[in-house]
């Protein structure tokens, strides 16, 4: 579900790399490999690392389509292949019927979540802008 | 082929050295053009690989989903399959009409709203506008579950703290709409900032240089030039915000009959997807897929129509 998004962030990041500068490496000889992998990809990667972090926020905080292939498990899992939980998946499956102490506890995971995901998200927000900048592009 | 064989010359470093690199810049030319091709075509594959998962979902819902759509299906209201009949599974008019409401509610607070709070961000450079903006910009990350959660204690149970007595109003199509439409807002105001922020400064100026006041100048000047732009960022929120579940999940409580008053408990398209899919019904199961391809294919007009209609817009001024 993120894939699409650091598709889309990833390409925005690489679109403000000057065009000068491409054609440039082109002009003095270089392959259009070279050209991508030597000056377009250094040129975009505040941009691109900005995109992967936003993207990261946004799994963290996936929920529906997390909570219905993972099951439900309160124990640490023993491998990545048993069942697991997440702290938005918990939330999810456990809200419905809990008791007052069970809310105020997933209140509690709430509170995780969204620091992490907020701090996450301008990290990622800021790199993104960052970038944009220094390109002249705001 | 050199100059520096030429006579009576002596060799020319600069020349020598542009020589040399020539030299071996053809040498390695084949391998260069070698590696970049097969980079570049690597490049694609992967964007191969990217667009496999979009496909199968599409192939897979067209092929389990479509052979539920009848006209029962878009306008029964839904029933526990019986010994009977395993498969009848009666239809989806209740979560239709839910998400009609629900998503239409939300959309008539938070678009003007979001378009409004968009303008100020385009329009002021201010210390607060940019807290405003970071602001934003933290909402629209933040994970949908915590606006169910907030939601659900604001305006569900009621909110009875520091003082402050909030009487809950209960499970209802408004605390639906209430959650849509704050996880709308944000989203409407980045995208109405970027549209209204495309605005040539130019035509701007152009009002205040005839001595508008920049109140008039936004209203009869920048959004009317934004105004395709506008309407592709409030359709792109809304075809976000219906196909949202996690807000809505414990908000709007459960409604079988087909309910047109909001401050009811209600269904939704999503949650009934979410609902079925997870049901103990082999039949309920497997019509998951047609209510899914049937929002799948809602999102997917919005999405278009908007686009489209923003195209046709700007053709018309021309």
């Amino acid at each position: 579900m993120v894939l699409p998004m650091i598709v889309a962030l990833s390409r925005d990041a690489i679109a403000i790399v000057p065009h000068d500068q491409f054609e440039g490496a082109l002009s003095v000889g270089a392959t259009k490999w070279q050209v991508l992998r030597k000056v377009v990809l250094p040129g975009a990667r505040t941009g691109i690392v900005g995109a992967v972090t936003l993207a990261t926020a946004r799994a963290l905080g996936e929920t529906v389509a997390v909570a219905m292939v993972i099951g439900l498990n309160p124990l640490f899992p023993p491998s990545l292949f048993s069942t697991a939980s997440t702290l938005a998946s918990t939330i999810a499956l456990q809200f419905q019927d809990a008791t007052p102490l069970q809310v105020a506890a997933l209140g509690a995971l709430a509170v995780i979540l969204m620091t992490l995901t907020a701090i996450v998200n301008w990290f990622g927000r800021r790199l993104v802008r960052g970038a944009a900048f220094r390109a002249g592009v705001v | 082929m050199s100059t520096s064989v030429i006579e009576g010359i002596p060799p020319d470093p600069i020349l020598e050295r542009r020589e040399l690199v020539q030299r071996v810049a053809r040498r390695t030319l084949d391998r260069r053009m070698l590696v970049s091709r097969g980079m570049v075509g690597l490049c694609g594959v992967t964007l191969l690989i990217a667009l496999i998962p979009l496909f199968a979902i599409l192939y897979s819902l067209i092929q389990k989903g479509m052979h539920w759509w009848s006209i029962d299906f878009f306008t029964k209201v839904p029933q526990f399959p019986s010994l009977i009949d395993p498969n009848d599974i009666g239809g989806i008019s209740n979560a239709i009409i839910g998400s009609l409401v629900i998503d239409g509610i939300a959309a008539l607070f938070a678009i003007p709203i979001g378009v409004i709070a968009g303008l100020f961000l385009a329009e002021s450079d201010s210390k607060f506008a940019s807290a405003l903006r970071t602001t934003a910009e933290i909402m629209t990350g933040l994970p949908s579950i915590l606006l169910g959660i907030f939601a659900y204690q604001m305006i569900v149970i009621g909110f009875n703290e520091w003082g402050i007595k909030l009487p809950g109003i209960g499970f209802s199509g408004i605390a639906g709409s209430f959650a849509i439409g704050v996880l709308m807002i944000p989203v409407i105001m980045k995208a109405s900032e970027t549209a209204l922020r495309a605005v040539p400064s130019t035509i701007r100026e152009a009002g205040l240089a005839l001595g508008a006041r920049r109140g008039i100048v936004a209203r009869k000047v920048v959004i009317p030039t934004a105004l395709p732009g506008l309407i592709t960022a409030v359709l792109l929120a809304f075809s976000r915000a219906v196909g949202e579940t996690a807000p809505i999940l414990w908000v709007i409580g459960a409604s079988t009959m087909v309910q047109w008053n909001p401050k009811m408990q209600m269904a939704s398209m999503p949650l009934a997807i979410f609902q079925s899919a997870t049901s103990p019904y082999v039949a309920l199961r497997e019509a998951a897929w047609g209510i899914a391809l049937f929002l799948v294919c809602v999102v997917l007009v919005l999405n278009l129509g908007s686009r489209f209609f923003a195209a046709w817009l700007q053709r018309e001024r021309r």
